[in-house]
């Protein structure tokens, strides 16, 4: 049982084009997520890897073929079911950071304790542990509007952290920061990915922090190639 | 409840000022309401008031074919239900003046007739130094609104065209003097009543049918005259005041259903708002919707905070729009003094002073009415969030 374990996934999107037919962006695709260990993805833009990752996360079903998050077959859940498994089993992360603009950075981090239903006081520890781990004791109280690109960042990660999630999945997560900010994400994510033993899905463009996984995918022509097996 | 719950309808309704034009439209809208509700529960109390203590008493025991005497009627048995019993002989009358003219009710009536209860209705103006009472001409008391009518005061005579009740008989003039003055605030009533000496009402109304007796409940008893009915003895004829003034009695009942109508669909109409404002709300957060349902909210939790979001303002906005409207309300009598000093004419059909009564039963049930149909709106319109997929943040990007 993997934390994400996609099955012959072929996924079809109707061309914008009227009479366009259908195109097939992923074919037959599978891919296994061990249990503590990095995958990436790279590959061309436009060549699927989003997509991918949307269809792992549950976020977007697939034309044909299974999803599996820790043995369960998310097809076969209903909304609620669908929705408490991503709280609890994965942590997004993704290039634009997603954060809840009117809340401070301290109530993202805790959005997703709180869904599950934890107490406030409980949220709020581990949600103030994990913002001092990664620098951000001072910016807890500030709305996303009032930090930087590279903090907003962090923020999502703690967020991406808070259920101690089994798998993180990743989508261009240093895509929108400079040089020098992207290096300490980079390094922060996967520092704590492997500190905290959690499996981590990445899709990039950057081949340097792609290789920094333990598995590279390169995906092209609709399917996977490895590009860096498990060692 | 979920603490994402809380936590997301704290911050919309801190956040939106939509949310906020919401509660203040609730509570424009609930304090003319309830205002206008007490203001027409209150009137229609004091107005009833008027004409049971001044003209008709709780109940009127007449002499009946065949039955007993009205001087024989015993009451010392229910003294529990029975606050006062008074000998009233009346009748109608031309009043003239040098100047004018009024069609009145003459109301014979003993000394003893304003007793303290009646007092709370009347305010009698007797002048200190009184017309010599050895004069043959009899003295009679009337309203200041009739008084205005006729150009009169107290010491000037008028005389009454007597209308018999026996259409046999010829009207005859007799003169009088006004020895006193009174006012109940209710120009409508006033302008009908004049009072005089039970003995002397005797004299220009002989007949039998012109006397009876006034009954005054006590007030345990108001709502339940048909037991005190029950309870009095038989050979009489008994009636209820609201049987020989059914047109007011049917007027009030009439328009107190037709106003309480008209609010309930008010109250509709700002309940329903708060399904637009839910809807444009939806329609503001489409993007921390979907954020929050890629983090793990359900649908079913989403729309649980939108819904407590919506539901707390128009909470909020009904209880100020309550207390606004209490507070308005229990103060109409010197707002309605304020507005009859301006010279507003169609004032004369209502009191000016009157005892508030709050109908917490038709406020309760305007406030249900709103919670019901905001409750259901809401719901209804918050069930397109379904449509909000975290998804939608990929493809709007």
């Amino acid at each position: 049982m993997h934390p994400i374990e996609l099955k012959s996934i072929t996924k079809r999107f109707k061309a914008t084009e009227k009479g366009g037919g259908e195109i097939t962006i992923l074919e037959n695709l599978d891919l296994v997520v061990p249990q503590g260990k990095s995958v990436a993805i790279i590959g061309k833009s436009g060549s699927g890897k989003s997509t991918l990752l949307h269809i792992a996360g549950g976020l977007d079903s697939p034309s044909e073929g299974q999803v599996f998050c820790n043995g369960t077959e998310l097809s076969k859940l209903d909304d609620k079911a669908r929705s408490m498994l991503r709280n609890n089993h994965i942590g997004f992360i993704f290039q634009a950071n997603l954060l809840l603009e009117d809340f401070t950075a301290l109530e993202n981090v805790m959005v997703p304790a709180m869904i599950s239903g934890r107490r406030e006081k409980e949220c709020k520890e581990r949600a103030v542990e994990l913002l001092t781990k990664l620098g951000l004791a001072d910016r807890m109280n500030h709305v996303p509007g009032k930090l930087s690109g590279g903090e907003k960042q962090r923020v999502a990660i703690c967020r991406a952290l808070m259920n101690s999630p089994e798998v993180i999945l990743a989508d261009e997560p240093t895509g929108a920061l400079d040089e020098e900010n992207a290096a300490e994400v980079e390094t922060l994510l996967l520092d704590l990915v492997k500190e905290e033993g959690r499996s981590l899905l990445l899709v990039t463009h950057n081949q340097d922090f792609a290789f920094r996984c333990d598995t590279v995918y390169e995906l092209k022509n609709r399917n996977l190639r490895e590009e860096k097996a498990l060692s | 409840m979920n603490p994402f719950v809380t936590l997301w309808s704290r911050k919309r309704v801190l956040k939106r000022g939509r949310l906020t034009s919401c509660m203040i439209l609730i509570a424009l809208v609930m304090a003319p309401l309830v205002c206008a509700l007490i203001f027409s529960d209150s009137m229609m109390e004091g107005i009833t008031s008027k004409y049971i203590y001044l003209s008709d008493g709780h109940l009127q025991v007449s002499w009946e074919e065949g039955g007993k005497e009205l001087s024989r009627f015993d009451s010392s048995g229910l003294k529990d239900m029975i606050y006062s019993v008074d000998e009233v002989t009346s009748g109608y009358a031309l009043m003239y003046s040098s100047t004018a003219t009024a069609s009145i009710m003459v109301k014979g009536v003993a000394d003893d007739y304003f007793n303290e209860r009646r007092m709370e209705q009347i305010t009698i103006g007797i002048p200190s130094q009184t017309t010599a009472s050895s004069s043959a001409v009899h003295g009679i008391g009337v309203s200041r609104t009739t008084a205005e009518e006729l150009q009169v005061g107290i010491g000037d005579r008028v005389a009454l065209m007597i209308v018999p009740d026996d259409p046999d008989k010829v009207l005859r003039p007799v003169l009088c003097r006004i020895d006193w003055i009174f006012y109940s605030g209710y120009d409508q009533l006033d302008g009908l009543l004049c009072f005089t000496d039970v003995e002397y009402a005797k004299t220009l109304y002989g007949a039998e049918s012109s006397t009876c007796l006034e009954v005054l409940v006590t007030p345990e008893y108001m709502e339940k005259l048909d037991d005190v009915i029950a309870a009095m003895e038989d050979g009489y004829d008994i009636s209820k005041w609201n049987e020989h003034n059914i047109s007011v009695y049917e007027n009030f009942i009439t328009s107190r259903q037709m106003i309480l109508i008209i609010l309930l669909l008010v109250v509709a109409v700002a309940a329903f708002y708060t399904a637009s404002v839910a809807q444009q709300m939806v329609q503001d957060d489409i993007q921390d919707i979907a954020i929050s349902k890629l983090i793990g909210a359900s649908d079913s939790l989403v729309r649980k905070s939108a819904f407590l979001s919506v539901y707390a303002v128009t909470v909020a906005g009904m209880l100020l729009g309550i207390i606004l409207g209490l507070l308005i309300g229990c103060n109409l009598g010197p707002i309605l003094t304020w507005l009859s000093s301006l010279g507003i004419k169609s004032l004369s059909f209502y009191l000016l002073d009157f005892d508030i009564t709050v109908p917490w039963l038709q406020v309760l049930l305007i406030s249900a009415c709103l919670l019901v149909i905001s409750f259901l709106a809401i719901n209804i319109s918050l069930r397109r969030t379904r449509r909000i997929t975290p998804m939608r943040l990929f493809t709007s990007l």
